[in-house]
Order: C-alpha cells, then structure tokens, then sequence
C-alpha cells in the first residue's frame, strides 16, 4: 500500500520536498486550489524528482459553484443538464483529457463524481453515461471512477453492497474512493470503518486498483483489504473529506496549530505536550525511531525545551507525511493473517504508550489514538470474520 | 419405445405432490429405480426438460442418472425414470434427530461444491438445495436431486422478468434468486444454499426458519438483515470451519467466494484446520 500527496492549500513546496526525498510519488492535484499554470509548473517540476500526478476534478458538489473549480475550463457551464447529458459530458471529458490529463502528464484519468447518498438505477445511469463517453475520449490511460459517498452511505450495509452490485457491470480500471466520515477526524464509528473496509475489500476482489482519498493514519488498517493507496495532505480537510471545502469558497484550513506525529503511539501531540515529556522524562520515547528515516523533526528532540525551537507547519506536515508514507509501504504482509496480526501488534503497543504518556500528563487530546484504538479493533476483528477466508485466499491475486 | 411400466416391476408409491405421482420401482434392465409421472402446467414441459438436460450436461456420480423419458415425444403426459438412491433424505435425518458429525459435515460440503463446479462449467445453477433434495445413502455418500427449477444461464428464462419473486424454496434461496434479479442469478445462489444447509445440518434446524413461526416475510427480512450466527463443531478449534459456512451463507453474495471453484480451494485449506 502506498502513501499519495491530496493536494491541498499551498502544498506545492511540501510536495516537491517529499517527492524529492523519496524519488518517487504521487500527487493527486486540487484544481480547488490550483490554477492550471500552476498545475502545469507543479506537474514538471514533481516529474524531475521522478514523482508523477494525477487530477481529481473535484466536481462532487457542482450546485456550489465554488468560484475556483468553476473557473477551471473542464467546469460545464450549465451543470443540471451536463449531468445527464451524453454530448455534454463528453464535452467536459475532452476538456478534462486534453487541457488537464494530457498537459499535465497524469498517471492515471480520474473521472469526475458526483458526492451521493444514494445508489439507484439513476446514479447507475450517470455513471454509465460517464464511463462510456470516457471510453471513447481515453483510450490510454487507466480510468478510475470517482466514487464520493456520504457519510449516511457509507454507514449503510445495505446501500454499499447495492453498490457493489452495480458496479460489477462497469468496465473500469481502479477506483477513486472518497468516503465522508461520520465523525470527526479520527472516526469514532466502528460501523463506518468496518464498511469502509467492506467495500475496498469488494474492489479489490473485483480485481479493481483502489485509492482512498482523503485519508489519515487511521486508515493505515486498509491495509487488510489491500488497496493500492491512501492519500492524505497538510491540513485536516485533505486528511478527512469535507463537503464544506466544496461548498464554502473561503472555508479555511481550521486551527493553525502545529502538531508533531509519534508514529509509534499513531498519535499526534501539540507541541506543548512535548515539553511536558521534556520535563517527565519521556521525551525520547516519544522520539520517531531513526528507521523511519525522517529529519524533519529532529529538532524537536534536540535537547532544548520543544516549544521553543524552530519547528515549523510546513516541517509537522512533512514529517507526518513522511512517516505515514513509511507506514503505509510496510503495512501489507505477505498474508491476510500475517497483516492482520501486525496492524493488531501495532495498535496494541499505541493503546499501552499512549497510556502511558497519558499517565505522565502528555494528551494527546483529540488526537489520542487510545481514544479511537478499540474502534479499529473491533473494525479488525468484524473484517477477519466477513471476509477473512476470501482475502487469504486471494491475497496473492489482488 | 415399448410401455416403460412392462419393465417395471414391485411400484410401491413415493410422496408426491403437485403435478407429479413418483413411485420406486425395480426396473428388469437397471435395477432400483425411481419412476416419475407428471401432467405439466404451462412451464412444466419446459422445466422437465431442463431438468433432463441438467442431468445429462453436468454428468455426476453423486447426481440420480435419468435412464428414460419420453419428454421429445409427449407433451401431456410425461414420465421419467431415473436412478434410485438408498438411503434418507436430509430433512428425514434432521427430522429424526440425526446428529452428523465433522467428517460427514465435510463430505457433504466438498461433495456439493463439486457438484456445484460441474454445474457451473456448464452454466446452470440449480437453485433449489435443501434438505429435501440432497440424499445421504447408504455407503454414507451425499447425492444431489431435482434440477427442476434450474436455471440455465445460457437459456431464456421461463420466469417472467416482471415476477417480483423467482421460484425459491424460502429460508434457502438467497435474496438476489427470490427477489428474482435475474442478472445476479449464479453459482453463488447455490452457494448460499449450501452454507444454509451445513449449518442446518449441524444445529438441527434452519437459522433463517428460527423465531418466525413459519411467516413468511419475517423468513425474507431475516434473510436479508441476519448474518448465519459463529458455530461451535466438533475438531474446528480455530473456528475456520465456522468463518467457511458463514462466508458461503452470506446475505450479501459481494462476500461469498466467486465461485465453486474458490470456495472449493478456500474450503481445502479450511480443512487442514480442522481435527476430527
């Protein structure tokens, strides 16, 4: 499983660090955020580095009119009849192919969708009008279907294995999941995550290439359904889809705090809470080990009181990025079982350090990963029952 | 073609029901036999044939063979004779308190899913495992009956596409055959069937039957909302052979193996598990 770039605001500069650091990677580009130029500039500057992009087109609330999204050339004019319209969405194809995917040299075409909360012979009809005109316009390129789910769909069994249903008579080559989550950041719904899972895991047996966007280290467990990738970004809105991103032009980016993540304890702490480990001792514990390879927060451990040097946004965010990157490339085993029992080991020894650590004052707050550890679990461990068999079974083939 | 019933002799009659009288018989040139008359309603030609063409097409040794039928010269009167198999049927053995063990609970499974294989190599599903249909006999050798609502993937189907329910044996047929969504129909119905059936066989009774008292619609919501409960079995300590059956039986059929031929294989490694 691997780590993707989700674009978000002001990135560019975070991107071509990390791209440049790896020698590789994947950009998924936020026409929300960028203009085409500097699209264009971003796309060849990550290619020197040996990374490549990809364009979500973000039309999951089109009735918003979101003054940038609309401004962009693939935008239909009229969106209520582009919608259902057979000339009209090859229209917004060809635009999308040749003056976004062609220019900009992308991996793969991901085709745009529509965020939903219900899955009928309608939205079947839509897709199908989609994946057809899209057939005819890339001849090329894998296309992924977008797939944009509210929370109440992601919530709903029964609605996800209609989905399912309809899409096995789709011809596509991956899919593009954006899933809303039902909680906050970090989900406190076993249900959702268990569905989530669920539903990759249906994909990926479909033989379909699977990314989940908008992701966080939580759903490092995707890992057991074997999806191709997550993608996550700087701020909360590309680490958790939010539909007011798509709505609200000038929604901004939330708190600005700087956070560091301890990929240990899966668990990102304010930097305030550093001093206090400073002070109890436990700062070294809480120290990412040198395997991971990430410079960006050594500073923190540097032996000076952590609030108190230089450790900026933009070094929080790669750092996070980087680490969750690491974690995502070693999170698959060569078995169903043998990943399940790591990801178990995994969260087992984040549930006892971040006790510990919150023993000794050092809170994670809404971040703590104790808080959410037994959701995943239990996600885990419904998963291993409902489709355990059939993903060891077919862990080599998918 | 000579009377049938000059070559058979001892008819002693069978339950029968519907358009069908079945006797057991002893035929001069093939021994135990079962006899089959039937006046067909409208579809009932069509199916018989089928049923016929089933039988030749997937050519078992755990199937009854059909020796004679007079389907391609008579369209009122039809009759067939077919392989007679000693032994019980399932829904006798549950009835009388049969308690199966692991091993058979094995035999019956692998011995269905290589029925259902060779079905599917010829693109027919038969639809209607249960109980009533499957025969244990006597060298304790499971043998799977009537094909007589099979559906042919690679025929028109007799039932109208408009009916709002398929034919189905309720608290076996799973939602996508009794809700008549036809384009879902495959091998995974059987599938579902089989799960259905192991877990009868091992808890005496059907799990979507349990606390409806027989209504209907509560059977179909049951069916469509329940999962088949975890089993406790004799020798499955790692409880694989539990997760096995609940996979097949499935509601959703998204989560059943793809096909006979995987569960097949999942089921082999399953039984590595199992001391018994």
């Amino acid at each position: 499983m691997d780590l993707h770039l989700q674009y978000g605001y002001n990135m560019g500069p975070l991107c071509k660090d990390l791209i440049k650091k790896w020698n590789e990677g994947l950009v998924i580009l936020s026409p929300r955020d960028m203009e085409l130029d500097q699209m264009k500039k971003l796309s060849k500057e990550i290619g020197k580095s040996n990374g490549e992009v990809v364009l979500d087109p973000q039309f999951y609330i089109p009735r918003a009119d979101h003054y940038r999204l609309i401004s962009h050339s693939f935008w239909p004019d009229q969106y209520d009849s582009a919608l259902f319209n057979r000339g009209d969405v090859n229209l917004m194809l060809t635009n999308l192919k040749r003056d976004y995917n062609d220019v900009l040299n992308t991996k793969f075409f991901i085709l745009p969708g529509l965020f939903t909360n219900i899955v009928n012979d309608d939205w079947f009809n839509f897709q199908s009008i989609l994946l057809e005109e899209a057939n005819k316009v890339e001849k090329q390129k894998d296309i992924y279907i977008t797939l944009c789910l509210s929370k109440e769909l992601m919530n709903n069994e029964s609605d996800l294995h209609d989905l399912l249903e309809y899409l096995e008579e789709m011809e596509y080559e991956g899919c593009y999941l954006v899933p809303e989550p039902s909680t906050s950041y970090l989900t406190q719904d076993p249900i959702w995550l268990l569905n989530l899972l669920d539903l990759t895991a249906g994909l990926k047996l479909k033989g379909k290439k699977v990314i989940v966007g908008y992701s966080n280290h939580q759903h490092l467990i995707l890992a057991l359904s074997k999806i191709d990738g997550i993608a996550s970004g700087n701020w909360l809105n590309t680490r958790n889809f939010n539909t007011q991103k798509f709505n609200n032009p000038e929604s901004g980016n939330g708190r600005r705090s700087k956070w560091y993540y301890c990929p240990q304890a899966l668990t990102e702490y304010q930097i305030p809470f550093l001093d206090i480990a400073k002070r109890t001792g436990l700062l070294d514990s809480l120290k990412t080990d040198p395997t991971y390879n990430s410079n960006f927060s050594d500073i923190l451990f540097s032996g000076a009181q952590p609030t108190t040097v230089n450790y900026g946004e933009r070094d929080s965010f790669a750092h996070y990025l980087h680490c969750l990157k690491k974690q995502a490339n070693i999170a698959v085993k060569n078995s169903f079982e043998l990943t399940k029992n790591s990801l178990n080991m995994e969260i087992e020894t984040a549930i006892l350090l971040t006790e510990e650590f919150k023993r000794n004052g050092i809170n994670g707050r809404d971040r703590d990963y104790g808080n959410i550890a037994d959701i995943n679990l239990s996600a885990i461990a419904a998963f291993n029952v409902i489709r355990g068999l059939s993903l060891n079974h077919n862990w080599n083939n998918i | 073609m000579d009377n049938p019933i000059s070559k058979l002799k001892n008819l002693k009659p069978l339950p029968s029901g519907g358009q069908k009288e079945v006797f057991a018989a002893m035929h001069i040139d093939y021994g135990p036999v079962v006899f089959k008359k039937i006046k067909p309603n409208k579809d009932g030609l069509e199916r018989t044939k089928r049923e016929i063409i089933a039988v030749e097409k997937i050519k078992s040794v755990h199937i009854p063979k059909i020796y004679e039928h007079n389907c391609e010269s008579s369209e009122k009167n039809i009759w067939l004779i077919e392989e007679r198999i000693e032994g019980d049927n399932l829904r006798h053995l549950i009835l009388n308190g049969k308690k199966f063990s692991t091993a058979e609970i094995v035999l019956f499974i692998e011995t269905m899913l290589e029925q259902i294989i060779l079905s599917e190599k010829v693109n027919i599903v038969h639809r209607d495992i249960k109980p009533e249909n499957i025969i244990l006999d006597t060298d304790g050798k499971f043998w799977l009956l009537d094909f007589g609502i099979s559906r042919h993937l690679d025929l028109n189907s007799i039932t109208p596409t408009n009916n709002p329910f398929g034919l189905f044996t309720i608290g076996y047929a799973s939602s996508e055959q009794f809700r008549n969504f036809k384009k879902d129909i495959d091998s995974r119905s059987d599938l579902f069937s089989i799960g259905i059936v192991a877990y009868e066989l091992i808890k005496g009774s059907n799990f979507y039957m349990q606390g409806t008292n027989g209504d209907v619609f509560k059977v179909i919501k049951k069916l469509e909302t329940e999962s088949l409960p975890n089993l406790h079995i004799d020798g499955d300590s790692k409880f694989q052979l539990s997760a096995f059956i609940k996979i097949l039986g499935d509601h959703r059929r998204n989560r059943r193996p793809r096909n006979a031929e995987e569960a097949l294989q999942i089921f082999n490694a399953v039984k590595t598990t199992l001391n018994f």
